[in-house]
């Protein structure tokens, strides 16, 4: 198991040193200047060379990206060009915002997802398998943003249900942060819901049909405990997979969604950054966002093991 | 040997009838079977696939697939359990309690997500209400009956740790967990290496003989049936064709298919042909007018095709052949 952990761990550094070339490269090949943005609309010749010495753009694009790996390595992601504030503090800052929006949102998804999967793997070929399916399929079909935008202008503006957007910080205020995050959860979580419900449902329909859930039955445990216990653990590993990917979904859903929601979280920086040509901001974002993914996916690796001792072996 | 008295049966199947969903509607895959197991009794049944053994065994505990199966008369008692009107919660209750059971798969029966013993202990725990501790204990002394070596620590393993034979002695001992007064075994040597095979049924024919235990032992191998069955059922195309006491069976079959049965066995220490039987079963939505046998059958009449063939019992033995009394039928040996 420890070997298995450290085989895993490798791999993520190797995947992280890659993503940060690949980002490195990507925002330095895109047109525009940076140092143009950096020195303001009114900057005149002088000014823009003098801002670009000053941020080291002048320097040849190897010493930049050594200089950038090092600082990395003492997780020191650079400063803003604009204002010269610390990239890293400005993702901490907020970071709680993005956080409580992906919680609430993974928290929609698996309560429609699992009850709803498992439901519909139970009582496959019935009515309400089919009426199951066809809300699933809509929820895969439909983008973020659109049911992001209908649940605004039903909930919030026509029955006045919920605030139509804003933010308020957990510990400010837990039920005003609950409640201003339920309809941004749901737009997201129902789009990664019915994804997963279409998974559950075919990984545990197959395995109710295996030869060891019938002797769990055949043990007597009673359907709750067969499904629970017996079917659930073996039918999560492909289950698993999917969550993996759609947690990768979900971070690049908040850019779309902090939008619609006007939450300030990481995703509404980026966008900013983008539009600023903040280098050292654009390329923390994509490497902070690239590093939970692979670390969420090291623990689901992980979470391999626990499922089907096979894997430790 | 079982004496056929009321009252005396662990297992009381009379005319149990299940049918399958096909294309065109429902098909008995079992008709109208019936049979009583009693108390210590080993009852070999025996048929080719298809014949609706394993059906039969499915659903005296109510395994079968409910949407695609259902039974359509008969009453199946245990003891004075009726089971085919149980609830489920009541079914739970028999289920690894009263009875248990092995599948032909012991490559897959097991989970394999949680170790042998734990497997074990839940149906203990479960059953018993044990504590966990006890229950555990209960795995390892069982584990080590049914031979496994060195139990304590291969109670901690998982099913992918043990080999086939291994795997069939930890699902006799999840079988045994709870003292069933029954034991159905679904082919439990079929998937097994030969020298695997011999092993496994002395440890079932040794585990029934130290209890009160009846064994219902389903088998398309008479080789396996003659070595611990007291009385053998042969199953034809869906229905007991014949059945009576393993010796009288294996002498003087009553059934022109149990003859051609024991014909195929291939005996290498014998001058005899082997034979075997032309044709194949039927499937279960072919309609037959009278002996479902009768177009495999060398001994058939234009009787025989007439009408349909109730069991039937003369000279002391049951069969389910017009033609019993007149014909001396080929035995085995």
């Amino acid at each position: 198991m420890l070997t298995f952990a450290a085989r895993r761990l490798g791999i993520l550094l190797i995947t992280l040193v890659l993503v940060t070339v690949i980002g490195f490269l990507l925002i330095h090949i895109t047109p525009g200047d940076p140092a143009v943005a950096a020195a303001g609309p009114d900057a005149d010749q002088a000014t823009i060379a003098a801002t670009r010495t000053e941020l080291g753009l002048d320097r040849p694009l190897i010493v930049q990206f050594w200089e950038y790996m090092t600082g990395l390595v003492r997780l020191d992601f650079g400063t803003s060009f604009d204002g010269g504030r610390p990239v890293l503090d400005a993702i901490t800052d907020r970071l709680p915002a993005t956080l409580s929006l992906v919680v609430a949102s993974l928290l929609v998804a698996l309560l429609i997802s699992i009850p709803l999967g498992v439901g519909t793997a139970v009582h496959r070929g019935t009515i309400w398998d089919r009426i199951g399916v066809l809300l699933a399929s809509l929820g895969v079909a439909l983008p973020d943003f659109f049911v992001g935008l209908v649940l605004v202008l039903v909930l919030a503006l026509q029955l006045g249900m919920f605030d139509a957007t804003g933010y308020v910080p957990l510990f400010d205020d837990p039920i005003q942060w609950a409640y201003l995050l339920v309809l941004p959860a749901l737009t997201l979580g129902t789009t990664v819901a019915a994804e997963l419900t279409r998974h559950i449902r075919a990984s545990v329909s197959d395995v109710l049909e295996l030869d060891y859930v019938r002797t769990a039955r055949a043990k007597g445990l009673g359907s709750t405990r067969v499904i629970l216990k017996h079917a659930s653990r073996n039918a999560a590993m492909p289950v698993v997979t999917v969550f993996g990917n759609q947690i990768a979904r979900l971070l690049g859903g908040t850019v779309i969604v902090e939008q619609i929601f006007s939450i300030p979280g990481i995703g509404q920086l980026l966008v900013q950054s983008v539009f600023t040509r903040d280098i050292p901001m654009v390329l923390g974002i994509g490497i902070f966002i690239a590093m939970i993914v692979l670390l969420v996916n090291v623990l689901i690796d992980l979470s391999y093991g626990w499922l089907n001792p096979k894997v430790r072996a | 040997m079982s004496i056929d008295l009321p009252g005396q049966h662990v297992l009381d199947i009379s005319h149990l009838t299940v049918e399958f969903r096909t294309g065109s509607g429902w098909s008995p895959a079992v008709r109208d079977l019936s049979l009583t197991i009693g108390r210590n009794e080993v009852f070999g049944l025996v048929g080719e696939s298809g014949s609706g053994k394993s059906v039969s065994a499915m659903s005296i505990l109510g395994l079968l697939p409910r949407r695609s199966t259902r039974i359509s008369g008969g009453h199946v008692r245990l003891g004075k359990t009726d089971l085919l009107g149980a609830t489920s919660k009541q079914l739970d209750q028999v289920r690894g309690s009263r009875v248990g059971m092995i599948f032909q798969e012991p490559m897959t029966s097991l989970n394999p997500a949680y170790t042998i013993g734990e497997q074990i202990a839940e149906s203990v725990r479960r059953h018993r209400g044990a504590t966990r501790r006890d229950a555990w204990d209960r795995a390892v002394s069982l584990l080590s009956r049914v031979g496994i070596p060195t139990a304590a620590r291969n109670a901690e393993r998982y099913p992918h740790h043990f080999s086939g034979g291994m795997r069939q002695r930890a699902m006799i001992a999840m079988a045994l967990a709870c003292e069933p007064e029954l034991l159905i075994a679904d082919e439990p040597t079929t998937a097994l290496d030969v020298t695997v095979q011999a092993l496994i049924l002395d440890l079932i024919a040794e585990l029934q003989a130290e209890s009160d235990m009846s064994v219902l032992l389903i088998t398309h191998d008479l080789a396996v049936v003659s070595e611990v069955a007291d009385r053998v059922g042969v199953m034809y195309a869906g229905e007991l064709v014949e059945l009576a006491p393993t010796a009288d069976v294996f002498n003087a079959p009553q059934h022109p298919y149990t003859s051609g049965l024991l014909s195929s066995i291939l005996a290498l220490d014998s001058t005899r042909e082997f034979a075997g039987i032309p044709g194949s079963v039927p499937s279960v939505d072919r309609e037959f007018p009278g002996c479902r046998f009768a177009d495999r059958c060398d001994f058939a009449t234009d009787a025989c095709t007439e009408g349909p063939v109730a069991l039937r019992r003369s000279a002391g033995r049951t069969h389910r052949c017009l033609r019993a009394d007149e014909l001396v039928l080929e035995g085995a040996r």
